[in-house]
């Protein structure tokens, strides 16, 4: 249809013409369920059932692929909870999500939107009910494997979140041993080698193809992605490749000894760098090198350790010293068991168990992530996890343990949000139950 | 039936299926054992369908596909996304009979759900400010909740 258009022109017709884009604008009346700053849920008005809703963001998106990824979070994340309200208004036990992508599997509306359908035993609505036809589809596998695992990993390496992608025995970012190696690589031995699909459209990427265009061939330009890469980007780099490139460059050696906030904001600009330091902690690394190279730990443009911080008061001062003397001033100290590879009841406990660490977390956050590139053993404790999300974490755990409740948002189900959901054992302290008791107390108006 | 695993990580995991409805059927279920969207995490659910989606996109272009489609139905054991590659004359078909309702039963719909939504992501504030945690509550029981909602309803009337 439109040769001479660019996609740009294209997406702004169409956006003029979507009839949803009029409605989020209040221009035509709709019966909206739901609605926050990104997305809005209304009724449909050919529903299948009582209570079908439709949900959108609220900027125009012609298909999936296209919805940039924190956009997609937020409307995906919030799927969960409004299924579930969905459920408990229209009293049923079960919510057919469903998405169509392209005409032919039933996408209608220019503006990409997903349906939540309320769902009883006998609503007559088998339509929605997947039923094996017994086609044998084998001969896909490898092809299906290799691009799902490379994808899976470049967003993950670009959203900094490598770490999920370690199931099973949870592998050190930074074991070098061969064995490691091997684990981090197992899921897809080959996902080294150039992805068949050499670029494939995830959410970010932009438009490969309308619905109904024609495909672009693969010699087309790669398409350039939202986050700043293009095509397929290069595969993170281990450990022990990014050292060699280190060594190879001796002004990022050097950046990265004296100067590691600078290099964060190098990073930052550029997208390359960014690519070769995905999910890598520089301060740490940084704090690596230079115990290697011998240089004194404030040399550069890291902040000192503050001279009488909360818990080192009284203690002499070193780099070291205030955390360690958690630890017995033994020649062979435990090693130390990164917080990533415990659970969050394991963490909490440890953590229980360290004055000095459990004041640092909620006194004196700041100063911890400071003293954390400096000391070995928090960084080892500290690695591969995200020290925001354990301060985070962690504070909210005290904060319950106190009764004080209120300032914990719950979720639709009334839990905490956060992921202690993944671990089956509650954190110690109070009970659920219990803490919520602690709240309904509070509120003077105790249920049931 | 035995799936054969295509892709795993801490929080989805992704089969080809053997039984497959479609040249081109994967699964991607949760690694937590739900049966329902809602008992996940935002983070879960967001998790979830971008591996769905990026399945989806694979599928697309892997297989020559025209569309795909994403579908949960939860009627399995375990919650169950269903990617499935689309093309004319497939022999599939999810569209639905659309039912004629009722201005008021649209109505009523639409205020029950909104009834119960609000608090999705601490969204836009109620009119009539139900404690938080209320309809938290609420979802322990069907029988409980629809005896609040008869209670809310008459509190309603003046």
């Amino acid at each position: 249809m439109a040769e001479s258009q660019s996609p740009e022109e294209m997406l702004k017709q169409q956006k003029a013409n979507c009839i949803f884009c009029r409605i989020i604008a209040g221009e035509m009346e709709s019966k909206v369920v739901f609605e926050d700053e990104r997305m809005t849920a209304l009724l449909d008005i050919n529903p299948a059932v009582k209570g079908h809703a439709i949900v959108m963001t609220k900027e125009h998106y012609p298909i999936m692929p296209l919805i940039p990824p924190d956009e997609f979070e937020h409307l995906f994340g919030r799927a969960a909870a409004l299924s579930g309200s969905l459920k408990s208004a229209m009293l049923t036990k079960r919510c057919t999500l469903f998405v169509a992508n392209g005409g032919v599997a039933g996408q209608q509306s220019p503006h990409f939107l997903f349906h939540l359908i309320p769902r009883e035993t006998n609503d007559g609505l088998d339509a929605f009910a997947v039923k094996g036809k017994g086609i044998n589809q084998s001969s896909h596998f490898e092809l299906i494997k290799q691009n799902l695992y490379a994808v899976m990993r470049q967003h993950l390496t670009k959203r900094g979140r490598l770490n999920l992608l370690q199931v099973g025995k949870v592998v050190a970012p930074d074991d070098p041993s061969p064995e490691a190696e091997r684990r981090a690589a197992d899921p897809a031995p080959a996902a080294s080698q150039a992805p068949l699909v050499a670029s494939v459209p995830g959410p970010a990427s932009p438009p490969d193809r309308l619905p109904g265009a024609p495909p672009r061939t693969p010699s087309g330009a790669p398409p350039e992605r939202h986050d700043g890469a293009t095509g397929a980007a290069p595969a993170p780099l281990s450990y022990a490749q990014l050292a060699q490139v280190i060594e190879e460059n001796p002004e990022i050696k050097a950046l990265l000894i004296n100067n590691p906030a600078k290099l964060k904001a190098i990073i930052a600009e550029n997208p390359e760098f960014g690519a070769i330091f995905a999910g890598i902690d520089i301060d740490r690394l940084g704090a690596t090198l230079r115990a290697s190279s011998g240089t004194p730990a404030n040399a550069g443009g890291e902040p000192p350790v503050p001279a009488v911080s909360p818990v080192s008061a009284g203690s002499p001062v070193s780099a070291h010293s205030s955390v360690r003397a958690d630890h017995p001033p033994v020649s062979a100290p435990e090693p130390v068991k990164p917080a990533a590879q415990m659970t969050l009841q394991e963490l909490f406990g440890y953590i229980d168990a360290k004055p000095r660490l459990r004041q640092y977390l909620l006194e004196d956050s700041e100063g911890l992530k400071r003293l954390i590139p400096e000391n070995e053993r928090l960084t080892a404790f500290f690695a591969g996890s995200n020290v925001n999300a354990i301060i985070q974490a962690y504070q909210e755990h005290a904060k319950e343990r106190h009764g004080v409740r209120a300032t914990v948002e719950p979720d639709i189900r009334g839990n905490r949000t956060g992921e202690d959901e993944t671990d089956a054992a509650p954190p110690p302290g109070p009970t659920r139950e219990e803490s919520e008791e602690a709240y309904w107390e509070m509120r003077g108006r105790k249920q049931r | 039936m035995t799936d054969r695993l295509l892709y795993e990580d801490q929080v989805a995991r992704v089969f080809l299926v053997e039984d497959a409805a479609a040249d081109g059927h994967v699964v991607i279920q949760p690694q937590r054992d739900v049966r329902t969207l809602a008992e996940l995490t935002e983070e879960q659910s967001a998790h979830l369908f971008l591996v769905a989606s990026y399945t989806a996109a694979i599928l697309f272009q892997g297989l020559q596909a025209e569309g795909t489609n994403i579908i949960s139905n939860e009627e399995e054991e375990r919650l169950t996304l269903h990617v499935l590659a689309r093309r004319t004359d497939d022999g599939l078909d999810f569209s639905w009979q659309p039912r004629r309702l009722e201005p008021s039963e649209m109505a009523d719909a639409q205020e029950r759900i909104r009834d119960k939504a609000f608090i999705v992501g601490k969204g836009s504030a109620p009119k009539e400010e139900p404690v938080p945690g209320l309809a938290a509550k609420e979802e322990l029981q069907d029988a409980e909740e629809k005896e609040n909602y008869l209670i809310r309803q008459l509190i309603k009337v003046p």
